[in-house]
């Protein structure tokens, strides 16, 4: 099977996401723009100015779109994930207002003396990127999960191979252990009897392993293949990228328009910020200022407050959606059709103001359409994040008994089978010392027995805890340093995987302190960080002026995975050691 | 006097032996702990110290202490390490005018308490000329190779002393051979060298 490789993974996962973000946003306000512009250019009944209009508009949209890709390469140049999201969001303020100047004089340019549609134009032009800021800021969220995935995905990738490798060579491991502790034994004996036995090992064609080492592989293959298909599961996960891709595109503008209807009936300060401009260019350009302004917050703040009552009946229930949905897009026609209706306009320009409301929502409704796009499609990546945390999890989980398993049979091995093959080696010489050949034979039989038999006695997992592994350690160096121990009481009993490494890790940090930092006190805390459990080991020794790595730090790395620090605090001057696990 | 061995009837055997030879104050202890209780409690001229103790601290570790505490204080290692450094490659220098005394060298209880008046200052040092034979030279290997000769015996892969020690496999693997040869073990076709420089080690601290 060919894999992917975890960059082809990353650039696909950020190509995707730059897709979607800054892509599908013009395109629906563009459609919504080109819309109301010819609605409101037949009212105008010009058809030269409808037709330069949106001329206009569609260089401008198209400008747009060509400065974002521009942009979105250069990002993709250089190092992409390092650049903040303010500097994206002020990138497409940016772009907004240059749009908005660039078609002002555009319309100079194309003769269009018609001051009202300037100054329509040019607020219409802010609006929209006001609407680009929320949009983006929301959006920006989506970079954290990008991150993490990014993370997993190389991880996961590397797991696997990993895993693959464990397992081609854990067969192998076991022969090779089991070849060297007979080699061991053929070494210790007697020259005849080990020709004897050579021969005897030759005609049986092979060691079989005993039951516990058969068992412990067994379980080691069971964890290295639930390890191996929970990594599978979780990139097969990451085809839900798929969606995005271009012959699915349609799949998603119609999620996310369901996901609208069905979760998200509002966004409301952006359609107030939206309906705000739509009213209050009439009330100014009509009205006296101060009527104007007290009609624009009377209207505005009504507004809103009815598009808040519909988020919270919404967010309490959970129902109504497309009714909520619905009744929000009649409010934002409506009001400012009736506002209009009562100010003292003639009917072409009311009529005018009417299309105008009506483009200004069409943009926010498609604004909306891209935003909740952007939120729904948040909402699968944060979906497939839980789950590939809880598969990232899962694998730490297997990745620990695996070692515990490995840590089993290979002190089986190194242990028992040794000591067997040992004693062994003591019946042979025994044998040879007493001369006869029959005496030899029946050795060699019992041997061959002792390497066959199904084993059942194991160097026992001393069941020791964290208190034991701390408190029996300092008790060895009792007398030699004044030893202080502050254990969290909640964590003595607390199952740790791989104590005797702990233990292993305390020991060298006193033996440490004593011996280099020929320290007279030591303090250890036992507390928890976080998810972690921490080992401080603090000496009023005297200290270092260099690190220098050694026994010790390796015993620290397998222990703490490279979580652990030693410093000299300078004010005590008191040497801290702590092991995070 | 204080006697810190951890082997039990070891050391009830040097107790009544040199009790038996002179009247002396002896007390013994078996564990680092108690050594250093007793030392506190007694106040011994001199101490006679086994480096490899069961667990924990050494030997070395405890003379340091005791030192520390007491300096005028005899020392005298009686252990089967043709090393001090086989049993752990970070083990502090011996203490300044310690006497180091292997148990197979030792032919008779008096060359021990010959060492110990002389540790402590009550005999003159030059009395221990007369005891060429109990004295030993250390071998000529660099801490690297005390701490490749423990791990193979401990039973570690070419891969895992790699690992532990932070170095390539083939560095690893190099750091061996040049070991062997330091320790005269050739390299033979029917001979597996890793349990020759096992064998080697368990002869070099007297289990062998």
């Amino acid at each position: 099977m060919k894999r992917k490789s975890p960059n082809n993974l990353d650039r696909r996962l950020f190509t995707l996401k730059w897709e979607l973000d800054f892509k599908y946003f013009p395109i629906f306000a563009g459609l919504g723009v080109i819309v109301g512009t010819l609605l409101e250019g037949f009212a105008e009944h010009n058809l030269r100015i409808t037709a330069l209009w949106l001329l206009a508009k569609s260089i401008s949209f198209v400008g747009l779109y060509v400065f974002w890709t521009a942009i979105k390469r250069v990002l993709r140049v250089f190092k992409f994930e390092r650049i903040s999201i303010w500097f994206v969001t002020f990138i497409g303020a940016l772009g907004g207002v240059v749009q908005v100047v660039c078609l002002h004089y555009l319309l100079i340019l194309l003769r269009v003396h018609n001051t009202i549609l300037l100054q329509s134009r040019l607020l219409g032009g802010v609006i929209l990127a006001a609407i680009w800021l929320p949009a983006l800021v929301v959006s920006s969220r989506n970079y954290k999960n990008y991150s993490l995935i990014r993370a997993s995905t190389q991880r996961k990738l590397l797991s696997l191979g990993e895993a693959d490798l464990m397992r081609r060579n854990l067969i192998n491991s076991y022969r090779e252990l089991i070849e060297v502790e007979i080699q061991n034994i053929l070494l210790i004996s007697k020259d005849s009897a080990q020709r004897m036995l050579m021969d005897a090992l030759a005609q049986k064609k092979g060691v079989a392993l005993p039951a516990k080492i058969r068992e412990l592989a067994s379980e080691h293959f069971r964890l290295t293949s639930m390890k191996i298909s929970s990594l599978q599961i979780s990139t097969t996960q990451m085809k839900g990228f798929q969606p995005f891709r271009k012959k699915n595109k349609l799949k998603f503008f119609l999620r996310a328009l369901i996901e609208i209807l069905r979760s998200k009936p509002l966004n409301a300060e952006l359609l107030t910020l939206v309906t705000l401009g739509t009213i209050v260019l009439p009330l100014f350009r009509k009205l006296d200022t101060s009527i104007a302004i007290q009609v624009f917050l009377v209207i505005g703040i009504c507004i809103y407050l009815i598009q808040r009552v519909f988020v919270l009946i919404f967010e309490r229930t959970g129902k109504y959606g497309p009714i909520l949905f619905a009744l929000n897009l009649a409010l934002n026609i409506s009001v400012p059709l009736v506002v209009l209706y009562f100010l003292p306009a003639n009917h072409p320009q009311l009529a005018k103001q009417i299309s105008y409301a009506f483009c200004i929502t069409v943009i926010t409704f498609s604004g909306q359409i891209a935003q909740l796009g952007v939120a729904s499609r948040q909402e699968l990546l944060s979906l497939e994040r839980e789950e590939l945390e809880a598969a990232l999890r899962e694998s730490e989980e297997i990745n620990l008994a695996l070692v515990k398993t490995t840590n089993q049979w290979a002190r089986y091995v190194h242990g028992t089978i040794q000591a067997k093959l040992h004693a062994c080696a003591l019946l042979l010489e025994q044998a040879q010392r007493n001369g006869g050949q029959e005496e030899i034979s029946l050795a060699i039989s019992t041997i061959w027995g002792v390497i066959k038999e199904t084993s059942s006695e194991m160097s026992s997992n001393s069941a020791l805890s964290l208190e034991v592994a701390i408190v029996e350690k300092s008790e060895l160096w009792k007398g030699l340093v004044d030893i202080n121990l502050d254990l969290d009481e909640r964590l003595l009993n607390h199952e740790v995987p791989n104590i005797e490494y702990v233990s292993d890790a305390i020991e060298e940090a006193i033996t440490n302190s004593v011996r280099h930092g020929v320290a007279q006190r030591i303090d250890i805390i036992l507390s928890t960080y976080s998810d972690f459990i921490s080992i401080k080991v603090i000496d009023d020794g005297i200290g270092f002026t260099e690190f220098v790595p050694g026994f010790g730090s390796s015993i620290f790395n397998t222990l703490t995975n490279g979580n652990w620090t030693i410093k000299v605090e300078p004010e005590s001057n008191e040497t801290v050691l702590e092991l995070l696990f | 006097m204080l006697i810190l061995e951890d082997d039990q009837l070891m050391l009830n055997a040097i107790i009544s032996g040199l009790k038996a030879s002179k009247s002396l104050e002896i007390e013994g202890s078996t564990t680092a702990a108690d050594a250093m209780k007793k030392f506190r409690e007694f106040n011994p001229d001199a101490c006679l110290v086994d480096i490899e103790l069961k667990a924990g601290p050494t030997g070395v570790d405890v003379a340091h202490a005791m030192r520390r505490l007491k300096q005028d204080i005899g020392i005298v290692f009686l252990t089967s390490l043709a090393d001090p450094r086989l049993v752990d490659s970070a083990i502090p220098e011996l203490p300044e005018g310690s006497i180091y005394l292997k148990k197979d060298a030792v032919g008779h209880l008096d060359e021990l308490t010959l060492c110990l008046a002389v540790s402590c200052g009550q005999a003159s040092r030059s009395e221990l000329e007369k005891l060429e034979h109990i004295n030993s030279t250390f071998l000529d290997l660099s801490r690297e190779q005390f701490e490749i000769i423990r791990l193979i015996s401990a039973g570690h892969s070419n891969k895992e002393i790699a690992k532990i020690k932070s170095v390539t496999l083939k560095s690893a693997e190099t750091a061996i051979s040049r070991l062997a040869k330091k320790l005269e073990i050739s390299e033979s076709t029917n001979r597996n060298q890793r349990v020759l420089i096992a064998r080697r080690y368990l002869e070099l601290i007297g289990k062998l």
